[in-house]
């Protein structure tokens, strides 16, 4: 953690309870959002402690953070789809077509608001711990991504068993694995196929490009040498090589891929000669070497993933093996509990859709059961919850490369345009118009006493600063309490206008001269 | 000690912060969904950031704030190692509230804040005072504070004013000499200057009688033996020597070390014993020699000898100067990590046995020229952290020459950490060799006054 980026423990507490509240209120008046707030609520403290975890040096806080990344994703993604669905299903059927827009921005709208204080709830629970910053992050990332190994291995090595073994009923699956397989080694047709070899050919200078370049040649060879040695220079030789040909291989498949669509195979056999031509089917249609570059091909991927994950063992110790573990155990709890939990997952959410729907989804619920198996879907399902938190991770990492959380208090920043953009969708939703107001408020009051406080302890750690701390929220949330009067009584004054006078003009000519004032005053 | 104070801040820098420019593309963000949506709810909540935008704009610091500061130093004089209480009080001399204000106390780098922070956040009224009280640990020598630094922000933050404000009351701390302390009380101090040696000569003790000599003086007759038996005998003093008592300083590098950050470091508390038990012995009319080991990077140039050791006679003005300066530059031994020869100390060498017969050829160089210098007639001190065996071996040749040998020690490994524990152990094998040499070890734990180990060192001399 880096309790530079802390805020001084008054300042916090206000923040934290200002957001709080505004938090609940949002969820509590807004109908069908104070579940689905809650759970975003839990899901972003998961995440915001798991983050801060990603900062601890030590087995168990990498366990920690590890064991966080699933309920994190899950409970964001649970709170979003949730939104989604619950509020879609309260629109839906829609009676007229013109109600279309309507509706998807009630649920844009609806959903924007759980985002919104999901944001705010990670924000602040960031700026509390003091640990948002692109270590953590990557850290974090790199721990979910570890963490989704074993699920994914395992689901993966299901879904090829589901699809490879044609184990499924007839006219389930479109296009199984092992027809795709079968396509892939022998095109038939009687045409070239040069187009699929040139991939598979492609595929196997790729694979053997990426074993050489993660393998450890280089650090087998003296690193003194390795640059001037006659290996060395061989190995930078056919790296340049694979690389170029894979990508020659690649776009010339492009373009003889356009030319036999476009062209029949006697047209072909015209052009080049029907010898030449029967020489060149001989090789592109021979399934021996097609099955021998993908071969190549899967053999480098695996070597260079075994060689990323050894270096990444080596390198990290600890923050790679133990989160490997911890994936590899929810993978198995995950079996365990799989049948269950998929009825109950799709009981929840066909209970929450609309019902003119709800048959369709429940046929491709069972179909895809029949197909892929419970504990297939299952897995996916963590990996993809995973993925949810990862991808929050990426997303905020990258909103700190565009440089807008490079402020000190950047978890209070986040937090305040959380709450900010969770009143904004408030107020498209028609939500009450204080509530609109109290959100903007706490959004800057979340903002300011974040920097105001961190600022506070950079400047005068360990001094007493509650008063001046409570003079400085005070004045915020009086200022915010003021501007708040006044957004109402603008609203009053519009709302008492003639019938048909045009209300949103006259309150944006009205914001216009608050503005205006504002600028000459500066 | 200056009583002026000084209302205006110097060079002091006004500085717009703009923080609630925040409120713009939040007034747009709302001003565009709200247009977007014909939503009146939204338009009017776009007053609240602009609200903030114009608290950002009107809320001002005052044009000239006026802050007057105080400081008070604790103690006048204040050993080294002491905790001195500095109490800073500043007060808002102007008109207006002073909404923001944050001070920093300019306290001198060496010296390490060990209680309290130097540091101010308050809003202050007209006329009001706010003050912090914070320790310092004293070191020796003088050091300057710097006036406190004022930050004084509007109450919005969008405006701050940087600047110094000059301090009345005390604005140095000085660690004292030993020349400003009391004399050791209570302790028989070493007088003469001279001692008794094992052999018959001009004295006042009674030796041996002898035969009666025709030379002999006639007032060291032993008239009553003469009574008694009808023969001369002559009564023999035991003869009475010039001592000289000698100071060695341990300024080795590796006594670079304290308890904890902050405090002072073995070298520095070694030549702070040193000063004391030289004026102590000076009070005395001692003759004294002070002679600082393995100190090439401690004193000053010049001092130190071909044979590496700083001897210096203080038996006359320049000799005491160069004395004083000599503890003078061992209390101000930089704060610097030991060398890593100093803390390459092994296992094997901390635990050798110290009752091992040595042959004299295989003593340090360093031992052997404090042995070279020695005068016949001399009794040792020794002021040492004990954290190396070299002391050990320095007391050893001492005691083994019949030199009356007193070892100083603070003691500097008082934390409670593994590493500082295991240092305290090897520290307290030390002492138990060189008492088993016959020694006399006097522990002195900085934390107390060293009046006591003056005393007892003295007192094993005396």
């Amino acid at each position: 953690m880096t309790p530079q980026n802390t805020a001084t423990s008054t300042s916090a507490a206000i923040a934290v309870v200002v957001a709080g509240v505004a938090i609940a209120s949002l969820g509590e008046l807004i109908d069908g959002l104070a579940v689905p707030v809650a759970v975003g609520g839990i899901g972003a403290l998961c995440l915001a402690v798991g983050i801060s975890l990603a900062t601890v040096v030590g087995r168990p806080a990498v366990a920690g953070a590890s064991l966080l990344v699933v309920p994190g994703g899950g409970a964001v993604a649970v709170a979003l789809v949730l939104t989604a669905v619950s509020i879609g299903g309260t629109v839906f059927p829609i009676p007229d077509a013109s109600l279309v827009s309507l509706s998807v921005l009630l649920i844009v709208g609806h959903v924007g608001v759980v985002v919104g204080t999901t944001v705010a709830a990670l924000g602040v629970g960031l700026g509390v711990s003091g640990a948002l910053g692109e270590r953590s992050l990557r850290r974090f990332g790199r721990i979910g991504l570890l963490t989704a190994v074993g699920p994914a291995l395992l689901a993966g090595a299901l879904t090829v068993r589901a699809l490879g073994t044609g184990e499924t009923p007839a006219g389930a699956a479109e296009l199984p694995l092992s027809e795709l397989a079968s396509l892939a080694v022998d095109p038939g047709g009687g045409g070239l196929a040069a187009w699929s070899f040139l991939l598979a050919l492609a595929a196997a200078a790729a694979g053997v490009w990426a074993a050489l370049a993660a393998s450890p040649i280089r650090e087998l060879l003296d690193g003194r040498v390795a640059a001037e040695s006659q290996t060395g220079r061989r190995l930078d030789r056919a790296e340049t090589a694979l690389g170029v040909g894979a990508v020659v291989a690649a776009a010339a498949a492009a373009v003889v891929g356009t030319i036999e669509l476009a062209l029949s195979p006697d047209a072909i056999s015209d052009a080049i000669g029907p010898g030449s031509y029967a020489a060149l089917s001989g090789i592109t249609t021979a399934g021996g070497l097609r099955r021998l570059l993908f071969g190549v091909a899967a053999a480098g991927v695996i070597v260079a993933g075994l060689a990323w994950l050894g270096r990444g063992a080596l390198r990290r110790g600890a923050r790679s093996v133990v989160p490997g573990l911890v994936g590899a155990a929810i993978a198995l709890a995950t079996a365990a509990v799989a049948e269950p939990a998929y009825a109950a997952v799709v009981e929840e959410t066909i209970g929450r859709l609309p019902g003119p729907i709800r048959p369709r989804w429940r046929e491709a619920a069972e179909r895809s059961a029949a197909i892929y198996g419970e504990v297939t879907l299952v897995l996916w399902l963590i990996v993809g919850l995973i993925a949810v938190a990862v991808g929050t991770s990426l997303a905020l990492r990258g909103v700190e490369r565009l440089g807008y959380l490079r402020m000190e208090a950047a978890g209070y920043a986040l937090g305040g345009g959380g709450l900010f953009l969770a009143a904004a969708f408030a107020g498209t939703i028609a939500a009450p118009a204080w509530l609109v107001f109290a959100g903007v408020l706490a959004s800057l009051v979340v903002w300011d006493l974040g920097r105001f406080g961190t600022e506070l302890r950079l400047e005068a750690a360990g001094a007493r600063t509650r008063r001046l701390e409570l003079l400085h929220a005070g004045a915020t949330i009086g200022v915010g309490l003021l501007g708040a009067g006044l957004a109402a009584g603008i609203g009053a004054v519009v709302n008492g206008l003639a019938a048909g006078t045009p209300t949103t003009l006259a309150l944006l000519f009205a914001v216009a001269g608050l503005v205006g004032l504002i600028a000459a005053l500066r | 000690m200056s009583d002026r104070t000084t209302a205006e801040l110097a060079d002091s820098v006004r500085r717009r912060v703009r923080p609630w420019t925040i409120g713009v593309p939040m007034t747009l963000a709302l001003v565009l969904l709200g247009v977007v949506y014909a939503n009146e709810t939204l338009l009017a909540a776009a007053a609240v950031p602009l609200a903030y935008l114009a608290y950002g704009t009107i809320s001002e610091p005052p044009e000239s704030p006026s802050v007057t500061a105080r400081r008070t130093v604790d103690a006048a004089a204040p050993a080294p190692g002491e905790s001195v209480s500095v109490t800073l009080s500043v007060t808002n001399a102007g008109d207006r509230t002073l909404t923001d204000l944050r001070v920093v106390d300019g306290v001198p780098e060496p010296l390490a804040v060990t209680d309290g922070r130097p540091r101010l956040a308050r809003s202050l009224g007209p006329g009001e005072t706010a003050t912090t009280t914070y320790a310092v640990e004293s070191k020796r020598g003088t050091f300057d504070f710097e006036d406190p630094a004022v930050r004084i922000r509007s109450l919005s933050g969008s405006t701050t004013i940087t600047g110094r404000v000059p301090v009345a009351g005390d604005r140095e701390l000085t660690a004292t000499t030993a020349v400003r302390e009391p004399p050791v009380r209570g302790v028989p101090l070493p007088r003469a200057g001279r001692r008794s040696a094992d052999e018959a000569g001009p004295g006042r003790e009674f030796y041996a009688p002898r035969p009666y000599r025709p030379t002999d003086p006639i007032r060291q007759v032993d008239w009553r033996h003469l009574a008694k038996t009808g023969k001369l005998v002559t009564v023999q003093y035991r003869r009475e020597q010039a001592t000289r008592t000698v100071l060695v300083v341990d300024g080795s590098r590796k006594g670079r070390v304290a308890p904890r950050p902050g405090a002072s470091m073995g070298t520095a508390l070694c030549g702070y014993a040193a000063e004391r038990l030289y004026e102590a012995l000076r009070g005395a009319d001692a003759v004294t020699t002070v002679a600082v080991a393995r100190g090439e990077t401690t004193v000053p140039d010049g001092l130190v000898g071909p044979d590496g050791l700083a001897w210096v006679d203080s038996t006359d003005r320049r000799g005491r100067a160069a004395a004083e300066g000599m503890f003078r530059a061992l209390q101000r031994t930089p704060d610097d990590r030991p060398d890593p020869e100093g803390t390459s100390e092994t296992a094997g060498t901390a635990t050798r046995d110290f009752d091992r017969t040595r042959a004299e050829a295989d003593y340090d160089p360093e031992v052997r020229a404090v042995l070279d210098r020695l005068p016949a007639a001399a009794q040792v001190i020794v002021c040492t952290p004990l954290v190396d065996d070299w002391p050990v071996e320095l007391a050893e040749a001492l005691c083994r020459r019949e030199y009356p040998t007193v070892v100083v020690s603070p003691d500097v490994t008082t934390g409670s950490t593994a590493g500082q524990r295991l240092a305290a152990v090897r520290r307290s094998l030390r002492a138990d060799a060189i008492e088993r040499e016959g020694g006399a070890m006097i522990d002195w734990t900085p934390d107390g006054p060293i009046d006591g180990a003056i005393g007892a060192a003295l007192a094993d001399i005396s």
